[in-house]
């Protein structure tokens, strides 16, 4: 399925006090990695509705990250571990809705992680690559 | 087993041990929500056929029990319920929309064919139950062998098929006993202005599925309501599988036990364990 020059879209969603501070890093330290992603802010990983996973998808993102803070870092205590649960919950909906679920990941990244952030976005774009363009986008029923 | 309930009944209000019990009435062959008061009115109750006793009605936004409970605090009432009657209050407690609280639920059990028209997995309430046997209950969907071998693409398919058939009455969610929220996400302004179709299949499905992830208590309302069909309920039990497998919870089985969506007791002890904290 994959088109050649494929570029995808993903939509990042990432929590402002670990994963954007480690996009930031990884910006301020030149790090190379795909352009591909659209970064949202959010103030907590728990603060994601599966919902705008599901609408992203629809409105024609190929992939959606969640960067979150470590385990037991959460600055809210708890969000990341609901963030956890829900994604276990999405993947499932993803995957019985027939939607790939490698097209959604979540991701531990903390404010130091400049450079796994660069990893994560990388790898996840190589694989979105792999998978092909979103066929929601097209509304694709054959 | 109905005058066996009857009498109970009787008794109930008789000896003043409850103000009044819900139940569904008979008359002219109409059935509706009934508080029944007086045990003279009894003769009226009905219990052959079911009926969705615990569904929030929407103009009023609420369900009849949370609705007395709130215009009569206080009040010493009982419930005539099945199975997912009895699955559904237990699961509007732990959302605190109904108080256990001077309430007595009678229950009793359907039989199999009423099981198997709903295909329902545990006809019977499982905490409550006074009258009649419990039967046998229909563990999977009728589809669901068929779709479990369906590879991604397939699902795909068949769910946009499906899904393609949808009239968006909203039957299904006004169907479910367990959906009760007062600004309905499906209205939401941003997905859905009034007046126009509401957005396109997934996000609408997904929306109403998905909240009901570990909360659905097979009752099979929505299908039974869905006027084209559509198998609603093969897409909440891979969820059903899931929640059972990971957090061992049944949804509308214990009211003591927690949402798995709204704890994290369990990691928290997991990581007291490791001396993480
Ligand atoms: S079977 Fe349908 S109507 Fe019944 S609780 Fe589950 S989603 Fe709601
Ligand atoms: S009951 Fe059926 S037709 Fe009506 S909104 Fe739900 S899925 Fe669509
Ligand atoms: S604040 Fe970062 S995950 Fe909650």
């Amino acid at each position: 399925m994959s088109d050649k020059g494929f570029e995808p879209r993903i939509v990042a969603f990432l929590c402002n006090w670990c994963s954007y501070t480690g996009a930031d890093l990884a910006g301020t330290s030149r790090l190379k990695y795909p352009a591909n992603v659209r970064t949202i802010r959010v103030m907590c990983s728990g603060r994601i509705d599966p919902l705008f996973i599901i609408s992203a998808l629809q409105k024609g993102a190929d992939g959606v990250l969640i960067g979150g803070c470590h385990i037991g870092d959460c600055h809210y205590q708890k969000g990341n571990y609901s963030a956890r649960r829900r994604a276990a919950i999405t993947e499932t909906m993803l995957e019985s809705l027939g939607i790939d679920p490698r097209r959604f990941r979540l991701e531990w990244v903390s404010a130091s992680e400049g450079p796994k952030y660069a990893e994560v976005i990388t790898d996840f774009t190589r694989q979105i690559k792999e998978l092909g363009p979103n066929p929601l986008k097209k509304g694709a029923a054959k | 087993m109905i005058s066996e309930i009857k009498k109970y009944c009787r008794e109930l209000l008789d000896s003043k041990k409850v103000d009044a019990i819900i139940g569904v009435s008979e008359e002219e062959g109409q059935w509706m929500p009934f508080l029944f008061t007086e045990s003279s009115q009894l003769d009226k109750l009905f219990v052959d056929k079911k009926y969705p006793l615990m569904t929030t009605s929407k103009p009023m936004k609420e369900n009849i029990l949370s609705y007395i409970q709130r215009k009569h605090p206080g009040m010493k009432l009982a419930i005539v319920a099945r199975g997912c009657d009895e699955r559904a209050i237990f699961e509007l407690v732990k959302r605190g929309q109904v108080k256990l609280e001077n309430l007595e639920i009678i229950g009793y059990a359907c039989d199999r064919r009423q099981a198997e028209t709903c295909t329902c997995p545990t006809p019977h309430p499982t905490k409550n139950l006074k009258f009649g046997e419990k039967a046998e209950g229909v563990k999977e969907h009728k589809l669901a062998a068929e779709f479990d071998k369906m590879s991604l693409e397939e699902k795909s398919r068949f769910w946009h098929k499906q899904f393609s058939k949808c009239i968006k009455c909203y039957g299904c969610r006004n169907a479910c006993p367990v959906c009760f929220c007062k600004t309905c996400l499906m209205e939401a302004h941003f997905y859905t202005q009034p007046g126009e179709l509401p957005v396109e299949y997934p996000t609408f499905h997904f929306v109403q599925r998905y909240h009901h992830a570990a909360q659905c208590i097979e009752c099979g309302e929505c299908e039974l309501a869905c006027p084209m069909d559509i198998p609603l309920r093969l897409m909440s039990q891979p969820l059903l599988r899931q929640t059972k497998e990971l957090y061992d919870y049944v949804p509308g089985m214990d009211p003591e036990q927690e949402c798995p969506l709204f704890t994290i007791k369990q990691e928290r002890a997991e990581e007291a364990s490791d001396e993480l904290f």
